[in-house]
């Protein structure tokens, strides 16, 4: 690939990963919690993984969300996520947003398309990115992510494997879905040249549940009045899972997080000095600027017990002994994704909003309605009607955009949320 | 690319011959019995005119009441369209025409491009028509042709109490037979048209710059007595307004031909054996 | 007025004009359903459809960055409009409609709902699947219902339908000629009507209607853009109406209310259900199915055969399966050298102006003036 092509991304990579190494440094010097830079350093690690690959030639792979990235680990194919990666540089970069967006917008896509879309379509077009060998997508959670990589897939000229998320929990969905990883397994030995080592597999598997476990038990200990940890602290778990999973780095930030918050759960201690509302935000923080969370901290002594993406589908074991098995049922741990699967999920889903709310002796739901997400934005009415029925508790919908400041502003959203609380300390 | 429009009326057959923007040849010709043998009479002449031949013309365009008759046209166009667009092509400022045919008169407001945003006919009575002048000439036993210059030296104008021409003819004899002078007479007769047509151009109402166009036209007295009532100067084009409906014609025409040329050297280029994939 | 547009004028009343004494209504959204297994089991299939006016009811259940044609559906829902439906039976085709289902079963009151799942893929692992869920569906109709559907009566139905796309087929080829005796608009039409008139009926309409078709002149095309249109859910011809005023003639489409409906017949040897569920899952496809290759394949060969000078792709607004479509059907186009234009619209046709200018801008670009 490297004799035939320009190599792509390589200055903002090594960029990055200097800015990276910088802050790791940083961090070294002072007396920080050892998960903070447990994530940089698997962060970082999984960028100088695809950066390697790049220079030397060798194949790198861009993923969606919910591609079983285990089986990417263990044939040492470095991965990259393009909409993680969107929302990693779009986070450092509100006041030129418009530089990171405009290129996607200018290649033909409406600016209704998800702002991190358009930046990863920007990103490709203005080859910022390594260029990928090939690309594996899942068609959940949503039709943008779908077209997505069809459109990178596109502007790269290169094969795309895309997996068929089942839509409904039977036998022959399940079975299908385990077609369709085998068939997978076979697209990536066909396309890299290497084979598949079953015992490499299980190491990863091995590391991927212990992560997992990590994960499980963290979701549990977030349960704790006064809560142990806040919404920006929440955006890193979840960004390493879909990152680094099976990854040693990635079991590394998560153990030491999971230390680090039973320490604080048998202390007693809370994130927060001053615990006035219990917030359950129910989607995902505004990316652009994630600050907002410690201003809510800060401002109304808010604190995000758990948010949609933090939560974990209790109902749903993992077993590595069954590799396939595993790999289909791993995205149904993120109870969100479940939000995009058949009506008996759907009221499931409902209720399992509802009873993170409960679990979380959350007082107050907020609702970010992502303006480009039409499918979430579906749901609001009903989850407010679940969780006004099961628990009474104000539910706020703040409209606005999770990349995209021109939406609505910072400014904006920070005095709606003033009102919000004042209502809701008003009626207390 | 040579293109023709074919105006066939109740009095003439019109037809120009246009290269691009230029006109190359024209005919007027007065009306037969069937409107093919007059659109034929008209197209003959100018194809003379300019020693053309029917192969060498693209595109034929028709237009006028015998529109649907003209054997030789591709196309047919409104003449409300037609007269917009030849007005255009005389003169750009152009934004009313104000149309007296024999049998109706129209009035037509166009925009900058010289496409038509309102218009107005009037094709049931005689009112306002050449028809009208041709039944008060002759109740006046003059021709229509001398209505104008005779209007001219007119002392003090009658006022006629009638539009209709069934009217007005009767009308005018008794005039003359109480000893008004003819170019008395020819006066109001001019006014009574001027008045009519007047109040129709009010419905769509007037933006400058106005044209006449039509036989009508000729006559400077009812051009004036125009000018007068709408408070505006007549413009006055290079080419014979009569012609208007059939340059308005030709200039589809040439539309529909460049279309048609273009589409046909795309689809020929076409190669069907490139396979993207 | 034709009997086809005089069936869709008044859709409603048509299908209770039509509705036998205890005959089941089963409203249908999605033309990957397979509507064979409503016919068979006596039911009357209907494509729900939306309506005019604002949507402020539905927008409160759904939210505004849906698209227009599930709010407007939603809407007819709260209007009463759909009343008569037994049954609302869709499959998870797009986000959109997947959330009409989901606010559907709540907040209204037919009392059967389904949505069958629909793989992303084509290829025989995916049909195995989908022949299940197929058969699954069958299977709740009859339990809820309290009818059987013998295999019979699936290959009669299959046999009925398959009159249908024979039917319209003849009609699709006659578009292929130089001068089509058929406009886009009229054409849309008359497929519009299957979907709203019980199929027999339709079927010796059609029957008559091709017939006359064929005896016509033509349309001549020397002048005008011969168009392939491509897009969103399209049931309004006045829309296609307003793209040929402009000078153009819409002489193929792949649209799913168009072509798609009925390009492919149905096996009519071996187990019906497997033989609907080869039919719809390889149809000519949405943009949501995969691989994309068959997808542009298809698409070259309508401009080949019809001989199309330039693809219209209209997209309502928020749609994402095609609004994400668009680059990567104009990467392919311009390898072919043919020109494409993007119109964005509502459900409902707003304000015209824009989208006129758009249309003949983009025909005065071919005609090169």
């Amino acid at each position: 690939m490297a004799t035939t092509r320009e190599l792509e991304g390589v200055q903002p990579l090594e960029s990055m990963i200097g800015k990276m190494e910088k802050t790791i440094l940083g961090l070294k010097s002072k007396d920080v919690p050892l998960s903070e830079i447990a994530f940089w350093e698997a962060l970082q690690g999984a960028y100088k993984r695809v950066h390697q690959a790049n220079l030397e030639g060798q194949p790198v792979v861009m993923n969606g969300f919910f591609v079983p990235q285990e089986l990417f680990h263990a044939m040492d194919i470095p991965n990259l996520c393009p909409e993680n990666h969107a929302t990693f540089i779009g986070q450092s970069s509100q006041d030129r947003i418009e530089q990171l967006l405009d290129p996607g917008e200018g290649y033909g896509l409406g600016n209704e398309v998800c702002s991190p879309h358009r930046i990863a379509v920007g990103q490709a077009t203005t080859r910022q990115m390594p260029r990928p060998s090939f690309i594996v997508s899942t068609s959940t959670s949503c039709d943008q992510t779908l077209k997505l990589y069809e459109v990178l897939a596109d502007i790269y000229e290169v094969p795309l494997y895309t997996l068929d998320s089942p839509f409904i929990d039977n036998e022959a969905a399940v079975l299908y879905a385990r077609e369709d990883i085998k068939s997978l397994i076979h697209f990536l030995e066909e396309q890299t040249g290497r084979t598949l080592d079953q015992s490499r597999l299980r190491e990863v598997l091995k590391i991927s549940k212990a992560t997992y476990d990590y994960w499980d038990k963290i979701s549990e200990l977030r349960k704790a009045v006064p809560a142990p940890t806040g919404g920006r602290q929440s955006i890193k778990d979840f960004s390493i899972l879909l990152t680094c999973c099976g990854q040693e780095e990635g079991l590394r930030y998560y153990q030491a997080r999971y230390e680090e918050l039973k320490e604080k759960v048998d202390k007693g201690e809370g994130y927060i000095p001053n615990e006035r509302h219990r917030v359950a935000w129910l989607y995902v923080l505004p990316m652009f600027d994630l600050k907002i969370a410690d201003w809510m901290e800060k401002e109304h002594g808010a604190v995000i017990v758990q948010d949609s993406f933090g939560y974990a589908s209790d109902d749903i074991v993992l077993d590595p002994a069954d590799p396939i098995n595993y790999l289909v049922k791993k995205p149904l741990k993120w109870a969100f994704i479940r939000q995009t699967y058949s009506p008996n999920e759907y009221s499931h889903f409902a209720e399992r909003q509802a009873k993170l709310c409960r679990d979380y002796k959350a007082d107050v739901a907020i609702v970010l309605a992502h303006w480009s997400c039409s499918q979430y934005c579906g749901t609001i009415r009903l989850l407010k009607e679940e969780i006004s029925a099961q628990l009474g508790i104000p539910f706020f919908v703040l409209d606005g955009d999770i990349m995209d400041p021109r939406v609505v502003s910072s400014a904006q959203m920070r005095a709606k949320l003033d009102e919000f609380f004042a209502m809701v300390e008003a009626s207390r | 690319m040579i293109v023709a429009g074919c105006d066939v009326g109740s009095t003439t057959g019109k037809v120009v011959l246009m290269d691009q923007d230029r006109l190359v040849a024209s005919a007027i010709v007065p009306t037969r019995p069937l409107c093919e043998q007059t659109a034929v009479d008209a197209f003959e002449a100018a194809l003379r005119d300019s020693g053309l031949r029917q192969e060498d013309i693209d595109l034929v365009v028709g237009t006028g009441y015998g529109r649907l008759n003209i054997p030789f046209a591709q196309r047919n166009v409104t003449e409300i369209s037609c007269h917009g667009l030849g007005a255009f092509w005389a003169d750009p400022e152009i934004r009313t025409i104000i149309d007296i045919g024999g049998q109706d008169c129209k009035v037509i407001r166009i925009d900058e491009n010289g496409g038509v945003l309102e218009f107005v006919m009037n094709d049931k009575c005689a009112a306002g028509t050449g028809r009208f002048l041709e039944e008060t000439a002759r109740g006046l036993g003059v021709s229509i042709g001398d209505l104008g210059p005779l209007s001219l030296s007119a002392r003090n104008g009658v006022k006629l109490s009638s539009y209709c021409s069934v009217f007005a003819e009767t009308e005018v004899t008794n005039l003359l037979a109480d000893g008004v002078p003819v170019e008395d007479i020819a006066s109001g007769i001019n006014q009574a048209i001027a008045t009519r047509l007047a109040s129709l151009v009010k419905r769509v109402g007037v933006q400058e710059r106005v044209v006449i166009s039509g036989g009508v036209s000729k006559n400077a007295g009812v051009v004036k007595g125009i000018e007068e009532r709408l408070g505006v100067t007549l413009t006055s084009i290079k080419v014979d307004p009569q012609l208007l409906g059939a340059i308005g014609a030709s200039l589809f025409a040439r539309k529909a031909a460049q279309r048609r040329s273009r589409l046909s050297d795309r689809r020929s280029a076409r190669r069907w054996d490139v396979d993207p994939l | 007025m034709t009997p086809f547009k005089q069936a869709l004028a008044n859709r409603h009343e048509t299908v209770l004009k039509y509705r036998q004494p205890g005959q089941k209504v089963i409203g249908w959204l999605c033309s990957y359903f397979p509507e064979e297994i409503a016919y068979a089991a006596g039911m009357y299939p209907v494509r729900l459809m939306g309506g005019s006016g604002e949507t402020t009811t539905a927008d409160a259940y759904l939210y505004t960055n849906m698209c227009s044609l599930v709010r407007s559906c939603l809407e007819e829902g709260f209007k009463g409009a759909y009343s008569y439906l037994d049954g609302f039976v869709t499959l998870n085709s797009c986000d959109h409609v997947r959330r009409l289902y989901d606010v559907w079963g709540p907040s209204q009151k037919t009392p059967y709902t389904y949505i069958i799942p629909l793989p992303h893929a084509i290829s025989d692992a995916s049909l195995v699947y989908f022949h299940h869920e197929v058969r699954q569906f069958k299977e709740s109709l009859e339990a809820a219902f309290g009818v059987t559907i013998t295999a019979e009566a699936l290959q009669d139905a299959i046999r009925v339908y398959n009159k249908t796309r024979t039917l319209l087929g003849r009609l699709n080829e006659l578009r292929k000629l130089e001068e089509p005796p058929i406009t886009g608009a009229e054409f849309l039409e008359v497929v519009l009507a299957a979907t709203t008139l019980p199929r027999e009926v339709y079927n010796k309409m059609l029957e008559k209607f091709v017939a006359e078709v064929e005896a016509r002149p033509g349309i001549p095309t020397d002048e005008k853009v011969r168009l392939l249109l491509v897009g969103s859910e399209l049931d309004d011809p006045a829309y296609v109406q307003m793209i040929e005023d402009m000078g153009g003639l819409v002489v193929a489409d792949d649209l799913c209310t168009g072509t798609k409906y009925f390009w492919n017949l149905a096996e009519t040897d071996g187990d019906p259900l497997l033989s609907l569920a080869k039919r719809y899952l390889t149809r000519p496809e949405c943009p949501r199915m995969r691989p994309a290759r068959n997808r542009l394949r298809h698409l070259r060969e309508l401009i080949v055969s019809h001989q199309a000078d330039a693809v219209v792709m209209e997209v309502i607004k928020f749609c994402n399966l095609y609004g994400e479509d668009y680059t990567i059907v104009r990467n392919f186009l311009r390898k072919m050298d043919v020109p494409l234009l993007q119109l964005s619209r509502e459900y409902n046709i707003g304000a015209v102006g824009q989208m006129r200018t758009r249309v003949e801008a983009f025909f005065e670009r071919i005609w090169g003036a």
